[in-house]
């Protein structure tokens, strides 16, 4: 958020509620045993109520806060949610979120860009591999198919990455289309923008 | 706090209309609240109380969306002029506070007050709330009952000569309404102003000097509370769009309650790890009967119904409804059975329309969409909510959510219908038709209501039983 | 519980923990990074959170390591036959690879982890926040530490009431994403409702969001402390300085990490 002006209480209210689904949406999804890990339906969320700024200090707070509280190396992870903040919010401005289809394709595209900042990371500093179902994918497909270890970590990020965002970006047009009236008014009113 | 005693008003109120959201929600109102009075405000769901809360507290076209025409002076001056209490206790938090005594200093440190004197608000303030004993405790860890003071120990800590309460004990059990009356009375004694909307008249009565009575935007009625009381009958039935139903005696259960029972709970055990919740009970429901269930708070209450529905494992006992038996089936299964409806509405709303939203059990369960949007018609109109069908359910008043809730379950037509606290917040004709979602069910089951209102209990239901307490 | 890193003024263990992490992957090889490692490790272990820290650095570094290794004993290599585990031991080259890996990763999660275990989440919120974080930023860190456990006893309650009313929670996935929806939907829409009435309790109480707050009980600051801060970022910066140096000549220093 751009410190000539501060956003307004209730952008800024959103903002935790909207950490707080990124961390606990995975444990519905979990109950459901579904393959995804739904950590960024709150940015996009607020990408679309707010606005890209507001998303990528979601994203930030997301990583910064379960960082602290349990995983430090999240922190690392913390441009791979800047680069979805913004591209969830340039997808907002051009009304991705009105249309399912429209928001499924935006998905797949924040899910690529999501994958492709989140390899040089892995390679940096975990070698490649995660603790994870990810790793776990990256490492069969280095041995199995024997791929550069670039490629096979690109593969299993986009695996995961290009299920999870599209369903995380329809999930946000369903949800912008059953808040209740008033309240998308006064968040998407002028002046409530950052 | 604030000890002036002379006449000046702490609000002087002067509206000519209030408008939110592109409609008037309020006509001509005078009010003035004098240091050390208690006004109330008075009115039915939707009347124009809080919105007459949030311009006397000076919030209205700043925190909220809202235009006043006419004017709202705070002649004792302050920083803030007002400070506010809302109904739910949970959500009026700030989250800025680990512990309630950091909760109730978010007002002072947001005032940039050096640590010395917010120290000394947040200790004056917590012991003119009652509150001082839960200083060091977690606010998550709290009662709705020790939370509310906690909001109005917050409140307080701001110093303003006025304290705005919107509602404060909807959400509140007996006991914990009269504890925060008690902490009203001695606020206003130590010459703080306060503005009360309740619906609770006898809270009202007992506190206030004045009330002020709300019906469509505009005052029905003002004066001295025990003689508005007098008045009240005539009065409730034009508070209520529908008057209270009419009233109802002991009514006499149908003979075939002898009969097999509809719910037939036998010896059911349940417990969370070590800590046993309910022993070896046994409770009936008759066929064609309203039941209450009543209890003190940490009874089993809730966890009885939860037993029922299969969200909580029983570690022996039976469970049959209408002669099926449940333990073995998982929640969804028992879906068709039973009907539980929980105290907070906002666990399941997310449909476009209150009819989609009513339509969804049926739909879940089977029922194709002709059949499920007949039946949630059906159930619509008898909580009162058929002309609503179109609007968006988060539209709607809290109030008027639970009812949906209620009919939402009404549509799938169970055998047994459980409502988990579902007066909270009502006002008379709120309950009088819950009371007729009773009426419904008792034709095709009957109901069991977990409740710690009585004169709702005596007034719509057959009969009632103490779910006992267990000690572990 | 949290060990006596808690005593310190917040800033100080983050300067150092970020100064750890600087040096253990932009640090001098080979030692940098078991040199961190063993102070985070140690530092940890005098504090009284020894065990929680160790706890932390084996859960990721083990299986990164095991990860590597396995793909080292399996990946095929031009003209090498594939390894079959348990029949030859691991080249050198492929254990010094994990450990290049694992070590300087162990080090940044030991030193990170002292935040984790030994500084009270709002306690260093408002550490910042008297060094000139803005108010909103700290409300967005120490809302979401509240509202999380929030939100997820809310979305087992939702859970609950959909099941309640027939939803199933198994069948084939198409079925399970409607019930995700189902689920997931209710949960958000619940969650953003919220936002408006916690937004009008900040406004009631008069919270700005790019105001100075002051607090009830300030966070001390010992004037060795600044000292030993003021040391530490200028330790941080010239080991990155260094780091920049030496990539731009060629890469002198050999990596600590990657």
């Amino acid at each position: 958020m751009p410190a000539s002006r501060h956003p307004p209480t209730l952008a800024l209210a959103l903002v935790p509620r909207a950490v707080a689904l990124n961390l606990a949406l995975g444990a519905i999804a979990g109950a459901l045993k579904l393959p995804v890990y739904l950590d960024s339906v709150g940015t996009i969320l607020v990408a679309a109520l707010v606005g890209p700024w507001a998303a990528v200090v979601t994203g930030i707070a997301s990583n910064t806060v379960l960082g602290l509280l349990s995983n430090p190396q999240l922190l690392a992870f913390i441009p791979v949610t800047i680069v979805i903040g913004l591209l969830a919010g340039a997808a907002a401005r051009v009304g991705a979120f009105r249309s399912l289809g429209a928001a499924a394709a935006a998905g797949v595209v924040i899910g690529v860009a999501a994958a492709l900042t989140s390899v040089p990371i892995l390679i940096a500093l975990f070698g490649g591999v995660t603790p994870s179902g990810t790793g776990i994918v990256t490492v069969a497909l280095r041995t199995v198919l024997g791929l550069s270890l670039e490629r096979a970590a690109e593969i299993a990020s986009l695996s995961t990455d290009v299920l999870d965002k599209p369903l995380s970006c329809v999930i946000v047009a369903l949800v912008l289309a059953r808040l209740p009236r008033h309240l998308a008014a006064r968040l998407q009113a002028p002046g409530a923008r950052t | 706090m604030v000890g002036s005693t002379n006449d000046t008003p702490a609000l002087a109120l002067r509206l000519a209309r209030v408008e939110v959201g592109g409609v008037t929600a309020l006509g001509p109102v005078r009010l003035d609240v004098r240091p050390g009075e208690i006004v109330g405000v008075a009115g039915h769901v939707g009347a124009g109380k809080t919105t007459l809360a949030l311009a006397a507290a000076g919030l209205l076209g700043r925190a909220v969306p809202g235009r006043i025409d006419g004017e709202v002076h705070h002649p004792l001056g302050g920083v803030p002029p007002a400070s506010y209490v809302f109904a739910n206790p949970w959500t009026q938090l700030t989250e800025l506070g680990g512990t309630v005594e950091e909760e109730v200093a978010v007002g002072p440190e947001n005032q940039g007050l050096p640590p010395a004197t917010i120290r000394e608000r947040v200790d004056a303030a917590l012991a003119l709330a009652d509150a001082a004993h839960l200083a060091p405790r977690e606010p998550r860890t709290l009662s709705g009952g020790e939370l509310q003071r906690v909001a109005l120990a917050s409140a307080l800590a701001l110093d303003a000569p006025l304290v705005v309460l919107d509602e404060p004990t909807a959400q509140l059990d007996p006991d914990a309404t009269r504890e925060l009356v008690a902490a009203l009375g001695a606020l206003a004694a130590r010459g703080v102003a306060v503005l009360l909307v309740e619906q609770n008249l006898d809270v009202l009565a007992s506190l206030a000097s004045r009330v002020v009575v709300l019906a469509d935007g505009a005052v029905l009625a003002e004066g001295d509370p025990r003689a508005l009381l007098e008045r009240w009958p005539p009065l409730d039935a034009r508070l209520g769009s529908v008057a209270a139903a009419e009233p109802r005696g002991t009514t006499a259960l149908p003979a075939r309650a002898a009969g097999a029972p509809l719910l037939d709970v036998e010896k059911l055990d349940v417990a969370y790890g070590e800590h046993v919740v309910l022993r070896e009970l046994s409770i009936r429901v008759p066929r064609g009967a309203a039941c209450a269930w009543l209890g003190r708070n940490g009874a089993g209450k809730s966890t009885l119904a939860r037993a029922i529905m299969g969200l909580v494992p029983a570690r022996g006992g039976t469970i049959r409804v209408d002669g099926t038996r449940l333990d073995a089936l998982p929640v969804e299964r028992r879906a068709r059975h039973v009907g539980l409806v929980f105290q907070d509405p906002g666990r399941q709303l997310f449909s476009r329309t209150v009819l989609e939203e009513a339509a969804f059990g049926p739909r879940v369960l089977g029922a194709r969409r002709a059949d499920a949007e007949r039946r949630a018609r059906e159930a619509l109109d008898v909580v009162g909510l058929g002309d609503l069908e179109r609007d968006h359910p988060g539209d709607l008043a809290p109030q008027l959510q639970r009812r949906l809730a209620i009919a939402a379950a009404l549509a799938s037509g169970p055998r047994l219908l459980i409502l988990d606290e579902p007066t909270a917040g009502q006002d008379a004709a709120g309950k009088a038709w819950i009371g007729r979602a009773l009426d419904a069910q008792r034709e095709r089951g009957a109901s069991a209501v977990i409740t710690h209102d009585r004169s709702f209990a005596r007034r719509y239901c057959d009969m009632a039983e103490t779910i006992p307490l267990t000690s572990p | 519980m949290r060990g006596s890193l808690d005593r310190w003024n917040p800033r100080t263990p983050l300067a150092a923990a970020l100064f750890l992490v600087a040096a253990s992957y932009a640090g001098p090889a080979p030692w940098s990074a078991p040199a961190a490692l063993a102070v985070a490790l140690g530092v940890a272990a005098a504090t009284g959170i020894g065990r929680r820290v160790a706890t932390l650095v084996l859960a990721v570094a083990v299986p990164t390591a095991v990860l590597l290794l396995v793909m080292h004993l399996h990946a095929p290599s031009p003209g090498a036959s594939i390894v079959r585990p348990g029949a030859v031991g691991l080249d050198r080259a492929a254990v010094l690879d994990a450990l290049g890996v694992a070590i300087p990763l162990a080090a940044a999660v030991g030193a990170l982890g002292w935040i984790v275990a030994g500084v009270a989440p709002r306690r260093l919120t408002r550490a910042l926040a008297e060094r000139g974080l803005p108010a909103w930023a700290a409300y967005v860190l120490v809302a979401s530490l509240e509202a999380v456990p929030e939100a997820r006893r809310r979305a087992r309650e939702v859970l609950d009431a959909q099941r309640c009313r027939g939803l199933g929670v198994g069948g084939g996935p198409l079925s399970r994403v409607r019930a995700l929806i189902s689920l997931a939907g209710p949960l958000v829409v619940s969650l953003v409702t919220e936002s408006e009435e916690r937004a009008l309790a900040l406004d009631a109480r008069g919270f700005e969001p790019g105001g100075r707050r002051t607090a009830l009980t300030p966070v001390p600051d010992r004037r060795g402390e600044r000292t030993a801060r003021a040391a530490l970022w200028l330790a941080t910066a010239l080991i990155l300085a260094w780091r920049l140096v030496a990539a731009w000549r060629g890469g002198g220093g050999g990596g600590g990490g990657a």
